[in-house]
This record gives C-alpha cells, structure tokens and sequence, in this order.
C-alpha cells in the first residue's frame, strides 16, 4: 500500500532541504545590523561539503517514491554540475551584494531553492514531478532576475521573464495533457512504452512540439528565445550567470532524458525538426550578436547561439551526439562562469556592462584581461580549448547522422562567431584606457576562483580523455 | 441524461469564455470568468470527478475570483477599447498565429476522437481516493510543493521589503 521510498537516492535533496531550514533560521536568529555575510560564508562552506559528498556517490542507481524520482548515472554527472556552478554563483553573489545590506540573505536561500530545483529536474521521472521542479526553479530565477527593486531594467526583465515563463508553462502543462490522453499516464517510464509500441499521431506530434517550446524557453532556443537578451542585461549579473550555465543545462537535461530516453523510439520523426530548429537557432543568436555594444546582451545573444550548437547534439540522436552536449556543457561551464566573474568584478569597479568602457582592461587588471581573453577564445572555438573539442564532437555527431547540412551551418557560424567575441578580446588588449581609467582590484577568492575557471577552460580541452569518459559514462 | 447536460454546460462554458474575452468592461471579463468556472467545475461533476469540481470551485470561484473582482472595483476601471491603435498593426500576425494553432489543434483532435472515446476514469473522483493517491504515488511532487510555496514566501517578503518607505520618500 505505501511506496518503499530509498531514502539513499534523495540524500542529496534531503541534505539541501536541511541547509535551507537552517539557513532560514539562522537568518531569523542573526542580529540584523551585522556586518558580517554569515549566510553567505556558511553556503559556500555547505556547498564545498556537499560537493565533497557527491563525489563518493557516483554509483548510486534506482528508482524510488513510485517511480516519480530516478537516480541514474545522467542525474549524477548533472547534479555534480550545477554543485559546482552554484560555487561560483554564490562566489560572484557575494561580490555584486556588498551594498546590498541585509536583503542579500533572503537572495541566499533563493539561490539554494534554484539548486533544489536544478537536482530535482535532473532526477524526476514524470512529467507532474517535472513541471513542479522546473517551477520551483523558474519562480526563483523571476524574484531573482527582479531582485534590484530600484532598478527599471531589472524590474523589466523580471516583468518580461515571467510573462514568457508563465506561457512556456501554461505551453508545457498542454501538452502533458495530451500526451496523458493518448498514453494515459504522465509517467516517463509508460510513455517510453507508448512510444514503442503506437507510431507518432498528429495529436502525439502536437504535444511533442508544445513540449520542445517549453523547454526550449529554459534552453534558450529557438522559439522560446525573446526573453533572452532583455533579461540577461537586466538581472543580477550573477543572475544572469545562472540563467545561462544552470538553467540552460537545467532546460538540456531535461531534453535528453525526454529524447533519448522517452520518445528515443520516435527518433526518425523528429530528428530533422530539431536539426532545423538548432540552425534557426545558432544562426539567430549569431546574427543578433554582432550588433550588440553590452556585454551582457552579446553573451545573451551568444547563449542562444550555443543552444543551437547544442541543439546538434540532440538531432544527432546518437551516444555520440549525447556526450557531446555533456562535454560542451561542461566546458561552457567554465567558460561562461569565467566570463561572467570578469563581468561582475568589472561592473562593480567600473559601473557599467558596456563593451566600449573595457577598452584597455589589460592594463588596468591582467587577470581579468586574461580571464576574459580565455573565456571569449574558448567560447569562439579556436583550439586548444574547451569550446572547440566540445564543437568538434558535436560537428562529428551530426556528420555521422547524416546532417552534413547542419555541420556546414554549424561551421559558418562559428567563423561569424569570431568576428564578435575577437573585437570584445580586441578592445580588452588592444584599444587604449580612458585617461582616468583606475585599475581594478579584484578580491583574493574572486582571484582564486577566476585561476580556476581558466585552468578548467584550458584542462577540458587538453585532456579531453577523462572529461569525455565523464561525459560518455553519464550517458550510459 | 448525462449527455443533455453535457451539452448544456458545455454551451454555457464556451459562452462564457467569449464573454471573458470580448466583453469591454473588466467587471464582465471577471463575472463571466466566474460563469466558466462555474460550468467547467459542472463538466467536472459529469465525469465523476467530484473533488476537482468542489476545488475548482471553491479556490477559483470562490477565492481568486472575488479576489480579482476586488482589485477590478478598486481600480475602478472603465469600459476600454477592443484594440488600442497600436496593436491594429500586430492583428494579422495574431490572426496567422491564431489559424495555425487552431489548425494543428483541430488535426491532434481528430486523432484524439478517432483513438478512443473515453469515459469516466475507473477511479472515482472522490476526496478518499485523491487523497489515497496523493499520499501514495504522488508523494514527492505533493511534498515539493511545500517547495514551491517556500518560494512564493521568500519572493513576497524580499521584494515587498521596504515597498512601503520607498513610497514616502518619493
């Protein structure tokens, strides 16, 4: 009658929820004048543990509370990641709310809710439990990406996210109903059945499609895209951070598990949708960017154009196509976090996101000048780096689906890409400094984890071997 | 029996919707809103599910609703155009979208009538069976959403947060 429920294979989850209880006392309990960022210090510390113990648990497997959560070796490697990218956010929060006194505490405990959600993504195993995990993120990211009250762009863009989240919602939960009619359940595990033993009807192909645009709005594809740049330049630049490492990865875990797992045996149908979409979509982002004079809008634009590359992964269909989305994300990672810190230490020092104001950043800060260097060369794919063997996997995957299309596509993009990520890198090391230009200091820890990042950057894409194990493993 | 009064409430509740949308004054968008959940929750009743009708109900009719009449009279809102100036521009593009969507809609219908007509739900809609189900099989999506309102607290009171001294200062 009531479910056994393993209560190893939610330990994660359950930690979390401890810290966040805690957390929320502890931020009742604290003196409210204190200076001190407690809740800040007490995350990290948390959060290096937690990582700490997701290492020794790699090879947890099962199924538990009815089906609705699986731990697989897919959920794992994407709960290891956002772990880590919530390192980094957290590094960067405590950086960009100095000023902010004690409303950066409530900022926290929104932060480890996104984290939960992130994990529970990666391991749910029905669509109820789906939607009420990507929810539980998505409401965070709206208070989150609004959390500037005083600031017109930030209300803005937390205005326009949760417009469009809201349809992507209403557009998710549609077509759950109609695939429930036509499997007559919302479990991952019956409809993988349903898909293997009915072919594709019109009424299937409509809630695929309703389905694809709602993730796609987390994805930051084509067609759920709009949102993109406005909130990206609004938010909170760790926010922003977030929006495009976790809640991109976030948006592709779940549609690996749904097309590779779920509708795998639908492959054929849809595959060339997707592989038009993914052209859409890196040639847009691409297009839009080389126009752009704030930083934060390019990466925007940047963003969707690498869930298109992304998307490449998923028309390949193959295991192939699978670890490379994997081992992309995982130097994006990297990259875009190395970027966005550069990003954060800069708009505090300087107080503006504007590409023309980091002229000369060389030679007011050399670590920035680098870290930004790194990441912008990284994310254009020039070798040895991270962005390019991940590129070069995917370009292999859809070659050998029979894309050769797509791979050309792909491949123009990324020469267009050079020209918008190479002026930022131009103006950084070549163009003079403002005359009153200051150099930047930039925090000890901020130094530390940015000397991270970049060894990271440079890690993924020269020992490939071992990232690509992970990534192949995790897959399997 | 059942049948006739499929059709009656159904007439009703699609009335209702287009009085939701075509109606210029809010207070009617509102009150006719409250007729369609009215129907909807009936649609409800009809197929057995006795507990989502009450909710729906109960929580939309009955709560949000009245909540929403509340603000509307409090706005004290007037009669608006059908269509500002504006957006007699974008009408086309909405029209286009709004075939294609109603033409792929009525394609996944077709196949939808022609799998099966289906009936009430083996199980019964009462509180004893959803609350049966909900403690069983759904166990952590109903517990996640102590989750979801955890959020909904902490958004609330960091953006409400000082609303009210910023508005004296101004």
């Amino acid at each position: 009658m009531f479910p056994v429920i393993n209560w190893n294979l939610v330990s994660l989850e359950v930690l979390m929820s401890i810290i966040l209880v805690g957390l929320t006392v502890l931020d009742i309990v604290l003196p409210k004048n204190t200076q001190k960022d407690w809740l800040g210090l007490l995350s990290f510390i948390a959060l290096l543990g937690l990582i700490a113990f997701w290492l020794t648990q790699g090879a947890l497997r099962g199924v538990t509370f009815s089906g609705m959560f699986v731990m697989d070796p897919l959920a794992w490697f994407f709960k290891a990641f956002f772990l880590v990218v919530m390192v980094f956010i957290f590094a960067m929060t405590r950086e960009f709310f100095k000023s902010l006194g004690e409303r950066r505490n409530e900022f926290y405990l929104l932060l480890w809710l996104a984290l939960i959600g992130m994990c529970l993504i990666a391991s749910s195993a029905d669509f109820l439990m789906l939607f009420i995990s990507i929810e539980v993120l998505t409401i965070s990211l709206y208070v989150m990406t609004a959390y500037l009250k005083t600031d017109k762009l930030s209300i803005e863009a937390g205005m326009k996210y949760l417009i469009l989240g809201s349809l992507a919602a209403g557009f998710f939960l549609y077509g759950i109903s109609f695939l429930y009619g036509a499997a007559h359940s919302t479990h991952f595990g019956v409809i993988e059945y349903f898909c293997r033993t009915h072919a594709m009807s019109s009424m299937t192909l409509f809630a695929l499609v309703l389905i694809f645009a709602a993730v796609s709005f987390k994805a930051a594809a084509v067609p759920f895209n709009l949102w993109v740049a406005d909130v990206y330049q609004g938010a909170p630049t760790p926010v922003t951070a977030l929006l495009s490492v976790g809640s991109k990865a976030a948006g592709f875990v779940v549609l690996m598990r749904l097309f590779f797992f779920v509708f795998n045996a639908w492959h054929p149908q849809w595959s060339l949708v997707l592989a038009i979409l993914s052209a859409i979509t890196m040639t847009y982002g691409n297009l839009i960017a080389m126009f752009q004079t704030n930083i934060k809008r390019l990466l925007g634009y940047s963003s969707v154009a690498h869930a298109g590359y992304l998307l490449m992964g998923l028309a390949a269909g193959t295991a192939l196509g699978a670890a490379g989305i994997n081992y992309y994300l995982l130097g994006y990672l990297f990259t875009n976090l190395a970027a966005f810190m550069v990003i954060v230490v800069f708009s505090m020092a300087a107080g503006s996101d504007a590409i023309a104001d980091y002229a000369g950043l060389s030679r007011r800060s050399g670590i920035l000048a680098l870290g930004l260097l790194l990441a912008l060369v990284s994310l254009a794919g020039i070798p040895p780096l991270a962005g390019f063997f991940g590129k070069f996997i995917l370009l292999m995957a859809v070659i050998k689906s029979g894309y050769v299309w797509l791979a050309l596509i792909a491949a123009a993009n990324i020469v267009v890409s050079f020209y918008y990520y190479l002026m930022v890198a131009r103006r950084v090391y070549v163009d003079p400094p403002a005359a009153d230009a200051a150099p930047v200091v930039v925090a000890q820890g901020l130094r530390l984890l940015l000397i991270f990042a970049m060894a990271g950057i440079i890690a993924i894409g020269i020992f490939q071997g071992p990232f690509f194990n992970a990534a192949l493993t995790a897959i399997k | 029996m059942s049948l006739f009064f499929f059709y009656f409430f159904a007439a009703i509740l699609i009335a209702a919707c287009l009085s939701v949308v075509l109606a210029r004054h809010p207070l009617y968008n509102v009150l006719s809103l409250v007729v369609a959940i009215f129907a909807l929750s009936c649609l409800f009743v009809l197929l057995e599910a006795y507990f989502v009708g009450m909710v729906l109900l109960l929580v939309y009719a009955g709560a949000v609703l009245v909540f929403f009449l509340f603000v509307v009279m409090c706005l004290n809102l007037n009669a608006l155009p059908l269509m500002q100036p504006a957006q007699k521009q974008l009408q086309w593009f909405g029209a286009l979208g709004g075939l294609m969507f109603a033409g792929t809609f009525l394609l996944a219908m077709k196949s939808f009538l022609a799998a099966r007509a289906m009936g009430p739900s083996s199980i019964r809609g009462t509180i004893e069976a959803v609350g049966k189900i909900l403690f069983t099989n759904y166990l952590l999506p109903f517990e996640l959403t102590s989750l979801l309102l955890l959020v909904a607290v902490f958004g609330i009171v960091s953006l409400a947060q000082g609303a009210l001294s910023t508005g004296k200062e101004r």
